[in-house]
C-alpha cells in the first residue's frame, strides 16, 4: 500500500508545525486498540434489542455515571438504571482518547460524540413528519482502568495475563 | 468511514474527508444505487436476491462461537487452514454424477447462468467439512468441476464469482465458522466486502495467497466501522500489505494496524496479539437486560453535576483557563504538566435538530464557517480511517511545550463565560493516579475568529484535573488545579437549549404525539422556504435543500464541480466530501469513475431529482 500511496500521492497539503519537544509514543497504539474494542462492545451491548445485560459487567462498585446530570454510583444501580432506559441506537461520528499520565496501571480517557435515537420508531411515519424522529448529538466521556492483575499463578506465564478494563467513570449528555 | 469513492483505492490516506458524516446524503444514495461495494454490490444472479437475513439472535452467534472454538481447539481447524491448500487442491469430490449439461452444448464457451450457480454449489458443499464447521476454498484454480464447467473467477474487486461463492457458502447449514480462502490472488477489497456480505459471522479466516493490499481492504465504504465482529483469528501471510510490512520493516505497526480493524482478533498470522478484555466475564450466552424496553427516559434533564464544596473552584478555574485558551494561548504552558496530554478532533455531522431550525441561515455568520482550518491542524478523530495508527501518535500532544504548540495551531476563539447558560459541566471525583483527581467534562459554545469569522461553534470539552502542588509552576502562576489530560471536540453548532432543564422525549414519544396531532399540526419549518430571506434571492428562487447546511465555500465548490462535471447536487456533494472538498481532487475522482469500465456512475449522477 505504502508503494502505490506515494506513487499516487497529491503534495501533502498538512499545515506544517515544527514541533521540536514531540515525543513518538509506540506504547499508545495499545490504548488506541483498547478504546476501540471498548467502543465496539460497548454499544453494542447498549443498543441491542433489548439491552444486553452484559453492559452492566463493564461497571464495578467504585463507577460512576453522569447521565445527562443524574448521577448514579455503582454497578448494581446502573444496571437497574439501564434497565429503565428506552431502546437506544448510537452511531459514533468522532472519538478520541489517551492515556491518562501518571495512572499506574493505565487508565485511558476516552471521548466520544455522535447521534442517537431512544425508543422505536413507529412503522408508518408519513414523509411529511419526520420532525419526530431527529437524532439528537450525544457527547460521552469515558475513563476505562484495568482491574489489578491476579497474583500470577504457578507456571503461568508473566505478562501473558490480559487486562481486563473497567468504566471508572462514565458522563454522557444530549448536546445538539 | 472510508474517504474514498468506490474505485478508487489507490487514493492515499493522506487526503481525508473533511466532512462526510456516515449518515450523509451521499451515504445513503450510494447504499440505493448500489454503488457501494461489498455490501451494496449486486450480484446480479436471481439467487442472489433470496439473501439470508444477516441478522442473528446473540443467543445463535454465542454457541456458533463457542462450536467454533472447540472445532479449532479439538479439530485444530487452524492448523487445518495451513495445510488445506495442498488438500482442497488435489480435488478430492468423489466421482459425483455429471456435472449440469452444459459441456455437452457444443460450442457454448460459457454454461449458463444456472448451470453455474449448480456447479458452484456442488464445489462448495463438497467443499465444507460439516463437522468442523470448516469450509476450505483454497485454490480453485485447480479444482476439477470448475475446470470440467469452464467457469473462470474474476480475481479483481468488481468480482462476481467471490460474492456468489460466499452467498452459496452462507447457505450452507449450520453455517461455516472457519473459512480458508487461501491462493486465490483475490482482490483484498472484494473478499472482505463478500465476506461482510455474506458471511459477517466468520471466526477463522485464512486469506493466504490473495491480494490484501492495504487496511482499506477491510473497510466498507458507507459502511460500518467494524467489520466481521466475531472474528478471532486471520492469516494474511503471502499478501501484499504483509509483505511491504516485512520489506518495511513495520510488522509490529501491522499488527496493530489489523488488531484495530478487527478488535474481536486474538490472533493473526498465527501469533497471539495481546489481551484486551473488558468488564467481568460475560454470562453466555448473552442475556437481555430489559424483558420490555421502557418508553420514557428515567430522569429528566438535571443541571450541572457538579459537588456544591467544588462548584466555585471549578468554575473559577474553567473561566480561568478559557480566558487564556483564548486570549493567551502560550501563556497556558503553566497549567499542564511535562507529562499533560492534548489532542482535538471535530465532529462535522450537521446537528439534525439545528438543521430543522435552521442555524445555519438564521445566524450572521454560520455560512463562512468551514473545517479547514481545523483539518489543516490535524484533527485526532479516531472514527475517520485516515488516521492511521502513525497518525494518532502525531497527533497526540505530550508535555506543556509540545502541548503550547499543538494550542497555536487551533483558530482562535472566544468563549463567552458570562453566559453560563450557554455552558454544561459534569464533573466527578477520580481515584486512578496517585493522587486525587477531577474528571471535568464541560459543553458550550465559543466564537471562531471573532473580529474576523465570528461564526459559533459547539465544542465537548475533557479535562482531567489534579490539584497544582504548592511552590509548583503552576501554583506560582495561579493555578489551583494542573491540567492532567485534555480532549477538545468540536462540532457544528446546536443550541444550548440541548440541555435546558427538564422532561426528556424520546424520538418515538414525539413521532408519536406529531401522529396522534393530525396533519393540521405539522411543523412548516422548511428550511429552503425560510432561507430566500436571509439570502437576498427572490421569493421564488429557492436554494437546492443539500446547499442549506453548506459554508459559503463549500457552495461555491458545488457550483463549480457542478459546472465542470454536470454531476447533479447530489452526487457533486458526495464526490466533495469524499474528496476533502477539494475541486481538483474531486474532479479528478469524477474522471477515474466515468473513465473506468464499466462506469462506476449510474446514470441517475447527472439527474437532479
Amino acid at each position: 500500500m505504502a508503494a502505490r500511496d506515494k506513487q499516487l500521492a497529491p503534495p501533502a497539503k498538512k499545515q506544517q508545525v515544527h514541533r521540536p519537544n514531540k515525543i513518538d509514543r509506540p506504547e499508545v497504539d495499545y490504548v488506541n486498540r483498547a478504546a476501540e474494542g471498548f467502543l465496539q462492545i460497548y454499544y453494542e451491548c447498549m443498543d441491542g434489542p433489548q439491552r444486553d445485560a452484559n453492559i452492566a459487567e463493564l461497571y464495578r462498585d467504585t463507577s460512576v455515571l453522569i447521565w445527562n446530570g443524574e448521577t448514579v454510583n455503582g454497578a448494581q444501580q446502573i444496571k437497574e438504571f439501564y434497565a429503565k432506559m428506552p431502546q437506544s441506537k448510537h452511531e459514533i461520528q468522532s472519538w478520541d482518547c489517551h492515556p491518562v499520565p501518571g495512572t499506574n496501571p493505565t487508565a485511558i480517557l476516552v471521548t466520544v460524540s455522535g447521534i442517537v435515537l431512544h425508543g422505536e420508531m413507529p412503522p408508518k411515519m408519513p414523509q411529511t413528519k419526520k420532525h419526530g424522529v431527529l437524532h439528537r448529538i450525544f457527547s460521552q466521556s469515558f475513563v476505562l482502568t484495568p482491574e489489578p492483575k491476579p497474583m500470577i499463578q504457578p507456571g503461568a506465564e508473566a505478562g501473558q495475563e490480559a487486562d481486563r478494563y473497567f468504566i471508572r467513570a462514565d458522563t454522557m449528555r444530549f448536546v445538539g | 468511514m472510508s474517504a474514498s469513492l468506490p474505485v478508487t483505492p489507490q487514493r492515499p490516506r493522506t487526503i481525508p474527508t473533511v466532512s462526510a458524516p456516515r449518515r450523509n446524503v451521499a451515504g445513503q444514495l450510494l447504499k440505493k444505487t448500489g454503488l457501494i461495494r461489498g455490501n451494496g454490490e449486486d450480484v446480479s444472479m436471481k439467487e442472489a436476491s433470496s439473501s439470508k437475513p444477516q441478522h442473528r439472535s446473540m443467543r445463535s452467534r454465542t454457541t456458533m462461537q463457542a462450536k467454533a472454538m472447540e472445532a479449532v481447539k479439538g479439530k485444530a481447524a487452524s492448523m487445518a487452514m495451513q495445510r488445506s491448500s495442498a488438500s482442497a487442491a488435489r480435488g478430492e469430490t468423489p466421482p459425483t454424477t455429471r456435472g449440469p449439461v452444459t459441456s455437452r452444448i457444443p460450442k457454448r464457451p460459457v454454461a449458463s447462468e444456472a448451470s453455474v450457480v449448480e456447479t458452484w454449489k456442488k464445489v462448495v458443499s463438497k467443499r465444507y467439512n460439516a463437522q468442523n464447521l470448516f469450509l476450505n476454498l483454497d485454490n480453485l484454480a485447480v479444482d476439477e468441476d470448475l475446470a470440467k464447467a469452464k467457469i473462470t473467477i474474476t480475481k479483481t474487486r468488481e468480482s462476481r464469482e467471490v460474492h456468489v461463492i460466499m452467498k452459496i457458502a452462507s447457505q450452507l447449514d449450520p453455517p461455516p465458522i472457519t473459512i480458508s480462502i487461501a491462493n486465490n490472488g483475490f482482490d483484498g477489497s472484494v473478499i472482505f466486502g463478500a465476506l461482510n456480505r455474506w458471511l459477517p459471522n466468520v471466526v477463522n479466516l485464512s486469506l493466504i495467497g490473495n491480494k490484501v493490499r492495504s487496511y482499506r481492504d477491510m473497510e466498507i465504504f458507507g459502511g460500518p466501522k467494524w467489520i466481521l465482529k466475531k472474528l478471532r483469528e486471520i492469516i494474511l501471510l503471502e499478501n501484499p500489505l504483509h509483505e511491504t510490512a516485512v520489506t518495511d520493516g513495520k510488522v509490529e505497526l501491522y499488527r496493530n494496524e489489523i488488531a484495530r480493524k478487527f478488535p474481536s482478533l486474538e490472533i493473526l498470522d498465527n501469533i497471539p496479539l495481546p489481551h484486551i478484555k473488558y468488564g467481568v466475564a460475560p454470562t453466555t450466552p448473552r442475556v437481555p437486560l430489559v424483558p420490555q424496553p421502557a418508553r420514557s427516559f428515567p430522569t429528566p434533564m438535571r443541571p450541572s453535576a457538579v459537588a456544591p464544596e467544588i462548584g466555585a473552584f471549578i468554575s473559577n478555574f474553567l473561566e480561568s483557563f478559557l480566558d487564556k485558551f483564548d486570549n493567551s494561548r502560550p501563556s497556558l504552558h503553566t497549567v499542564y504538566t511535562p507529562q499533560s496530554t492534548f489532542s482535538f478532533s471535530y465532529d462535522s455531522t450537521i446537528p439534525p435538530q439545528a438543521r430543522q431550525r435552521g442555524f445555519m441561515y438564521k445566524m450572521p455568520n454560520q455560512r463562512k464557517l468551514d473545517w479547514k482550518a481545523w483539518h489543516g491542524a490535524g484533527s485526532r478523530n479516531l472514527m475517520k480511517t485516515h488516521n492511521s495508527l502513525q497518525d494518532a501518535r502525531d497527533k497526540l500532544y505530550t508535555g506543556a511545550d509540545d502541548i503550547v504548540v499543538g494550542l497555536s495551531t487551533l483558530p482562535t476563539t472566544k468563549h463567552i463565560v458570562t453566559e453560563g447558560e450557554k455552558f454544561v459541566l459534569d464533573v466527578m471525583q477520580l481515584d486512578v493516579g496517585a493522587g486525587p483527581q477531577l474528571l471535568v467534562t464541560v459543553h458550550g459554545e465559543f466564537v471562531e475568529e471573532p473580529g474576523t469569522i465570528d461564526g459559533i461553534r459547539s465544542f465537548d470539552r475533557t479535562l482531567v484535573l489534579a490539584p497544582a502542588p504548592d511552590n509548583s509552576v503552576a501554583k506560582i502562576n495561579g493555578w489551583e488545579a494542573v491540567v492532567i489530560s485534555d480532549q477538545l471536540n468540536i462540532r457544528a453548532y446546536s443550541s444550548h437549549d440541548s440541555w435546558t432543564i427538564g422532561p426528556l422525549l424520546t424520538q418515538q414519544e414525539e413521532a408519536e404525539a406529531v401522529i396522534s396531532a393530525g396533519p393540521s399540526q405539522t411543523r412548516s419549518e422548511n428550511p429552503s422556504a425560510a432561507m430566500s430571506d436571509v439570502t437576498g434571492s427572490g421569493p421564488g428562487e429557492v436554494l437546492h435543500p443539500l446547499l442549506v447546511d453548506l459554508a459559503d465555500s463549500q457552495r461555491a465548490a458545488m457550483t463549480q464541480l457542478k459546472a465542470m462535471t454536470g454531476l447533479n447536487y447530489q452526487y457533486a456533494m458526495m464526490c466533495l466530501e469524499a474528496n476533502g472538498w477539494d475541486i481538483a481532487q474531486a474532479k479528478s475522482n469524477f474522471d477515474e469513475l466515468v473513465n473506468s469500465i464499466p462506469p462506476q456512475l449510474p446514470p441517475e449522477a447527472w439527474i437532479e431529482s
